[in-house]
């Protein structure tokens, strides 16, 4: 049985996601008993999206019964490093300080406990050297409720994982939650309401929207409005990919859409943070009476 | 009516999945008393970290089935982190101009 040999390029930013989702779909695609050669020889630096992705297709090539091997850098830099401690079988591993990128390891999501968002928030907090209470909350806040979603939405409890990498000298938090599930259009064709939809890009739009869920009512659906309000406010990076659709929002310019050639099945949204702004501001406006009863003392 | 009532999260939810399904039957609960007791603290001592939904489904919801100064009367919310108010804040206001919307006829 012949080789395949899937190539990574050296940048593996978000903008390298129809890449990625290639080698995806190529790993998808190999006859079972083939060995893939994974050539990394080339990449820098490993984001929490690719890092998902990467391990996404170990997935599938080791799924399909087929032997992998890793084509390493020539030389022994921190990104090779890192590379070489995510792909092991270690779900907490966290590789930082002098010289390193500083990863949180890839965990598979098998629940949103407190006790797990703490892990992730202490490993961001020790790998930045500190962060305020505000930052811990922008952090804490998405990743619980995402998990949340992977859990109780996506309707699927393998593949799902979730990174998360910390870059003080950038002051940047970026997480990653990747699922395997059904995706922002079926999910949300399953409310009445939006069983118009047929697709991608416009489900993932419509349900950044307030009261837009998979749920006949509007009593649910305030994520997503409340994960924009924050991107916004803190000029970070929102990216969510469904299906063929990717919706990227970065600060306060509108959100850009993207149609991928090929798709990605499930879910994937990419957190782009910074740690010089929490979310503290992120009411508009109060409506009469509220500010004095939620906040009996002033802010500090 | 002089009666108040004390939910202490800590004893009432599972810290394994604070989710939005957890608050329904404490909010039921509160509805269920509602006219009888005067007062409700809401103690989140010991919750490091509560999803935004889950402050939706037992609090901001309130303000969808009562009008915001009886609620604001009764309710009081202690040992909830300034931030975590201000994300519940942010709701109670959707949650507000929600039932405005919906008393408007159509």
């Amino acid at each position: 049985m012949a080789d395949v040999t899937l190539k990574f390029r050296s940048n593996l930013n978000t903008s390298s996601l129809p890449h990625l989702l290639d080698l995806l779909h190529q790993c998808r695609a190999i006859t079972p008993g083939t060995t893939v050669n994974i050539d990394l020889s080339n990449v820098h630096y490993l984001f929490p999206l690719s890092a998902c992705l990467h391990w996404k297709m170990i997935e599938e090539i080791v799924v399909r019964g087929c032997d992998y091997h890793i084509v390493e850098a020539p030389h022994s830099d921190s990104a090779y490093r890192q590379i070489r401690r995510l792909i092991l079988d270690d779900p907490k591993f966290v590789g930082y300080g002098k010289g390193k990128i500083p990863t949180i390891g890839i965990r598979e999501i098998s629940d949103a406990s407190s006790n797990t968002i703490g892990e992730i928030v202490e490993l961001i907090e020790r790998a930045m050297g500190g962060i305020s209470t505000g930052i811990r909350r922008a952090v804490s806040f998405p990743l619980t409720e995402l998990l949340l979603n992977v859990i109780q939405h996506s309707e699927t409890t393998k593949g799902n994982y979730v990174c998360a990498n910390a870059l003080p000298s950038k002051r940047l938090i970026r997480l990653c939650v990747l699922d395997s599930g059904i995706g922002y259009l079926n999910s949300l064709r399953q409310n009445p309401l939006y069983s118009y939809l047929d697709d991608d890009l416009n489900a993932i739009e419509k349900s950044l929207e307030y009261g837009v869920s998979r749920f006949p009512d509007q009593t649910r659906g305030v994520f997503l409005d409340n994960l924009v309000k924050l991107i916004r406010h803190n000029g970070g990076q929102l990216d969510i990919i469904s299906g063929y659709g990717h919706l990227q929002i970065v600060g306060t310019i509108a959100p850009k859409r993207v149609r991928l050639r090929l798709p990605y099945q499930g879910t994937i949204v990419s957190l782009k943070l910074r740690t010089t702004k929490g979310y503290t501001p992120l009411l508009e406006e109060w409506e009469e009476g509220v500010e004095s009863w939620i906040l009996p003392k002033p802010l500090g | 009516m002089d009666t108040s009532k004390t939910f202490r999260m800590i004893n009432r939810i599972s810290l394994q999945e604070p989710s939005r399904e957890q608050a329904i039957p404490l909010r039921v609960e509160i509805e269920a008393l509602w006219d009888d007791t005067e007062k409700f603290e809401l103690d989140f001592a010991g919750i490091e970290f509560i999803s935004v939904s889950f402050l939706d489904e037992l609090v901001a919801k309130l303000f969808l089935a009562y009008d915001r100064q009886t609620v604001m009367r009764k309710v009081i919310i202690t040992n909830l982190a300034n931030e975590d108010r201000i994300l519940l804040g942010n709701i109670v206001n959707s949650r507000i101009r929600q039932r405005q919307q919906m008393a408007q006829p159509a």
